[in-house]
């Protein structure tokens, strides 16, 4: 179990590693990469149902970041899904946050995906799909086990000794 | 259960963002602006000088490009100044050679010269005009500075002339102030020897031709200047006007008939019966 406070913590940086990325690179499209990755990598400690819930409070939090930029709730309504598939599959078998790197890497740019679709259906797309993808692989890789790892040494309960058994 | 709440709500959102925009979420995002905006600011001027490097490495990637597009598009304009200069000496070659003609009020045909026949050690060359073009032996051959030599031999469209620099060439001409003479060919320098060597030729003369009887070289075509120093007596040396090595379109009189017996000078005759050259020995 993650700590409520810490899971907020991890939450905010991701969103705040985001608006850092927004304004250091102001042309790489404004995709919540970091974010995603960010839900994905503690959605895996905690399981589906924790998951949806940093899922829709990070969605929340870029929808109303996003201004009228965006439709609101459109983040929120891909942030649930990404907590769930993630939390699905790290939760029942802990022996899988080995493979956390991988899970980010197709969790996030599978989202970013969504979040694209849903854009486009509700709006307008306000980032390049392309390069988005992209580069939601590298965060989903890079980020995702960087969350795991400072999730499990934050956590309440201890988690499995993941160490391979003799 | 958790998932369906979770997504109705955002769909809720969605509608009610979709239905009525800015009434819902306006004052939350007000909020939201408010509390996160001083962080971007922060963040913004924490990461300005990573922003200024990243454009900076971008700009030098696309710099080398523009660079290496630069220095294609200067090798081109090279290429192509030396292809104007080179046109633009044609031209004025050209020029040079209308000029020519509209002085020497002859009939003439344009033509190139190829090169010198192979085996042609006199400094012959062949051009690409012959006998269809109406170019007879014996012809005048002229470029934009004077006589260039005279036609040895024609062929169909081509001819051969014989340079004023071949050592087996031979003319009558005049010099500055109505002195005349005779003139050889020679290899980088023509040999002149006048019919009174007891006059004084300054240096720089002009050197022209003579008409005479049965020659078909027009009166007053330059051939070369009289040299400084003279080499004895009796003999000057005298710069060709023309260049062996520049020469590549030249003119050739055509249809200059015969000059009439009241031009001929009597002492020397026709051009056959000029002298032969003189021998290194004679000097």
């Amino acid at each position: 179990m993650v700590r409520p406070l810490m899971a907020g913590a991890l939450l905010a940086c991701g969103v705040v590693a985001d608006a850092a990325m927004g304004v250091a690179f102001p042309d790489a499209g404004g995709v919540p990469v970091i974010s995603l990755s960010t839900v994905t990598g503690l959605a895996l400690i905690s399981g589906s149902s924790r998951g949806m819930l940093f899922g829709f409070a990070v969605g929340v939090v870029l929808d109303l970041l996003a201004g009228p930029a965006v439709v609101g709730g459109a983040h929120a309504l891909v942030g649930v899904p990404v907590g769930a598939v993630a939390g699905a599959i790290g939760r029942p078998a802990p022996g899988r946050l080995h493979a956390a790197p991988l899970v980010g890497m197709v969790v996030v740019p599978v989202a970013v995906t969504a979040a694209l679709l849903v854009h486009g259906l509700l709006g307008p797309v306000v980032f390049a799909a392309p390069e988005a993808l992209w580069r939601a692989g590298v965060a989903g890789a890079l980020v995702t086990p960087l969350v795991v790892r400072v999730a499990r040494q934050c956590a309440v309960r201890p988690l499995p000794n993941l160490a391979p058994r003799a | 259960m958790t998932f369906m709440v979770l997504t109705l709500l955002a769909l809720s959102w969605v509608t009610l963002d979709l239905r009525a925009p800015a009434v819902v979420t306006d004052g939350p995002q007000r909020g939201a602006l408010r509390v996160f905006a001083p962080v971007q600011q922060t963040l913004a001027t924490m990461l300005r000088p990573a922003d200024v490097a990243a454009r900076w490495i971008a700009d030098q990637r696309g710099l080398h490009r523009e660079l290496d597009d630069l220095r294609t598009a200067a090798a081109h304009a090279r290429s192509t100044a030396v292809l104007n200069a080179d046109l633009a000496g044609e031209n004025r070659r050209l020029r040079a050679l209308l000029s020519m003609r509209a002085r020497s009020a002859h009939r003439t045909v344009g033509a190139s010269v190829l090169g010198s026949p192979p085996g042609d050690s006199s400094g012959g060359v062949v051009i690409t005009a012959g006998a269809v073009d109406g170019v007879e032996t014996d012809a005048a051959v002229v470029n934009e500075h004077g006589l260039v030599g005279r036609i040895v031999a024609t062929a169909g469209s081509h001819a051969r002339a014989e340079l004023v620099t071949s050592p087996t060439a031979r003319y009558a001409v005049r010099v500055d102030g109505g002195r005349t003479g005779r003139l050889w060919g020679g290899r980088s320098l023509l040999r002149l020897e006048l019919d009174d060597p007891h006059r004084t030729v300054p240096a720089g003369a002009s050197v022209v031709t003579r008409a005479f009887e049965g020659s078909s070289i027009p009166d007053g075509l330059p051939i070369g200047t009289v040299m400084a120093d003279p080499v004895d007596d009796r003999y000057l040396d005298v710069r060709p006007l023309v260049d062996r090595a520049t020469l590549d379109l030249v003119q050739v009189i055509v249809g200059a008939p015969p000059q009439p017996e009241s031009v001929v000078d009597g002492s020397h005759g026709r051009s056959r019966d000029l002298p032969p050259p003189p021998r290194p020995g004679e000097r």
